[in-house]
């Protein structure tokens, strides 16, 4: 590969050379670093860039490597986190003045896994404040742009993740996902987005928005990536007490591509309101699958259009008592937007709480016979492309945004977004796959099998 | 007619202890009784029949088939 293209390569691509000592984390880490230095001002990606740490991280890895200690696939990649996961000594502000100060003296479960598989991290980056949003912009740092179109949205709250995988600064961002934030910004900025099972992945040193809503996960530029990522920090952790205890199998190593014989429905909830050009590309992309040999039909699950409301309930309710301290003593301290949700979310009556967690249940329930009929779910990501700046307080946009991923948060399932073409704009937009709680291996294969019969994912923005 | 006034979200926020802005309560009015009508239609699922989800259900216990 020539080292011009070096940031855009996928851990795939590099870990044999980096293997066989074709390739030095040093230069992997370099190129990734320039890159952020390239375009970090004028796209707004980071809040804290450690480079001088994640130079020395890399020469270790390099060392180590050269002592033949090789680690695995994860060994010398660059990887930016969401600054809401802790990283020992590095400051987790949550996009907000509230938690500037805070400095933590252990790394989050997931990234502290990260960096036992040899991982380097190059720093943390843009959120919606708090998380609690669907557009990346945050009054608080630096204007979050869309790498496809500086004027649009990067899509949130992971927006810092989505514009760093999709430009080449790291191989991987580690989001978070509440309401669709690792899938948002995924669709939006052209990148695979992996929210796996609920409790999969250890939600500890992750600043919360929502504990029962909450799904930690990678953006990778590849779905054999996501699996990497997946396989290298799922699994059971003690510091986290929905943390599931049901094993983990070796995701990556069982991907075939092959989806021959797998039954997929396409949800036909989530087909209300799609962009024209969106709801074309995703046609396309589920006939591109039924070529690939996987049996699609349409399903209905009328339960799923009582999500928005379930959703809205728990996740408010949740967000404000875990606000109300600060809602109270510093409210001047939130942007308005995050202001205005959370003081509604710590006005809600716990009646409507606990109806929102039943309706879950029923939720749940209505899907159970789905998963016995249909091995993965089918939708378009996000009903639109990505938004314009100008547009992100509009309320009929926020909604629409989040329209098709609450659902999976309520469900608890794994779901991978991945690029499915692009606008007549020039746009990015994303298909779906989801899967039965703790699947996510079926659900990365029919997401790799689409992503091997196309070549949307391997598409630049034109930021150079 | 609104069952949520102006009134009945800054008796809700002295509750809880928080401050909207005078400005913003006609705006938090409006959005609560959204959100509650929107939880309420959740009704039509058959609530009572369902216990509310828990985490550790979600996690792990969620069903016999996953174990």
């Amino acid at each position: 590969m020539p080292s011009s293209e070096l940031h855009y390569a996928t851990i795939e691509e590099l870990a044999g050379p980096l293997q066989r000592r074709e390739l030095s984390p040093v230069e992997v880490v370099e190129a990734a670093l320039r890159r952020a230095e390239q375009l970090d001002a004028r796209l707004g990606v980071f809040v804290t860039l450690t480079a001088e740490r994640a130079r020395a991280e890399a020469r270790q890895a390099e060392e180590e490597i050269r002592r033949g200690e090789y680690r695995g696939p994860l060994h010398g990649i660059p990887v930016t986190l969401k600054d809401l996961y802790d990283l020992a000594g590095v400051p987790t502000t949550c996009g907000s003045p509230i938690r500037a100060g805070f400095v933590p003296s252990e790394d989050a479960t997931s990234v502290a896994r990260l960096r036992q598989a040899g991982a380097v991290i190059l720093g943390k980056v843009t959120l919606h404040e708090f998380a609690f949003g669907p557009t990346g912009i945050n009054p608080h740092g630096p204007l979050t742009r869309n790498p496809w179109d500086p004027e649009r949205i990067p899509g949130g709250s992971s927006g810092g993740s989505g514009v760093a995988v999709a430009t080449g600064i790291g191989c991987v961002s580690m989001g978070t996902d509440t309401g669709g934030s690792i899938r948002i910004p995924a669709a939006l900025c052209g990148t695979v987005g992996l929210k796996a099972t609920y409790g999969r992945i250890s939600r500890a040193g992750v600043f919360p928005l929502s504990h029962s809503l909450d799904h930690p996960g990678p953006l990778t530029r590849s779905v054999r990536d996501a699996a990497y990522v997946f396989d290298a920090i799922a699994g059971h952790d003690l510091r986290d007490p929905a943390s599931s205890p049901l094993p983990v199998p070796d995701v990556a190593a069982s991907l075939t591509g092959s989806v021959s014989g797998l039954r997929a429905g396409v949800l036909r909830e989530c087909l209300v309101d799609i962009d024209a050009d969106v709801r074309a590309l995703f046609d396309a992309a589920v006939e591109t699958l039924r070529r690939c040999g996987l049996k699609v039909s349409e399903v209905s699950v009328p339960a799923a259009r009582y999500a928005p409301g379930a959703s809205t309930a728990i996740m408010f309710a949740e967000g404000g008592a875990l606000h109300q301290r600060w809602l109270a003593e510093r409210p001047q301290d939130y942007g308005a937007d995050v202001r205005s949700r959370l003081e509604l979310g710590a006005l809600l009556p716990a009646v409507h709480y606990i109806k929102g967690q039943q309706a879950r249940s029923a939720i749940i329930a209505a899907f159970a016979e789905v998963w016995e009929a249909y091995d993965v779910l089918l939708l378009p990501t996000v009903p639109m492309a990505a938004p314009r700046i100008e547009d992100q307080l509009r309320s009929d946009v926020r909604n629409r945004l989040i329209a098709n991923t609450r659902l999976f948060n309520l469900l608890g399932a794994p779901t991978c977004a991945v690029p499915c073409g692009f606008t007549p704009e020039g746009l990015p937009a994303s298909l779906t796959v989801a899967g039965r709680a703790f699947d996510e291996a079926t659900v990365l294969e029919v997401a790799l099998a689409y992503e091997r019969a196309t070549d949307w994912h391997r598409r630049r923005p034109p930021v150079d | 007619m609104s069952r949520i006034t102006i009134e009945t979200v800054r008796q809700l926020a002295a509750v809880v202890g928080i401050r909207p802005d005078e400005d913003q309560l006609a705006g938090l009015a409006r959005g609560l009784e959204a959100t509650l009508a929107a939880i309420e239609r959740c009704d039509e699922l058959g609530l009572a029949q369902h216990e509310p989800a828990a985490t550790f259900q979600l996690s792990g216990g969620a069903t016999d088939a996953e174990l």
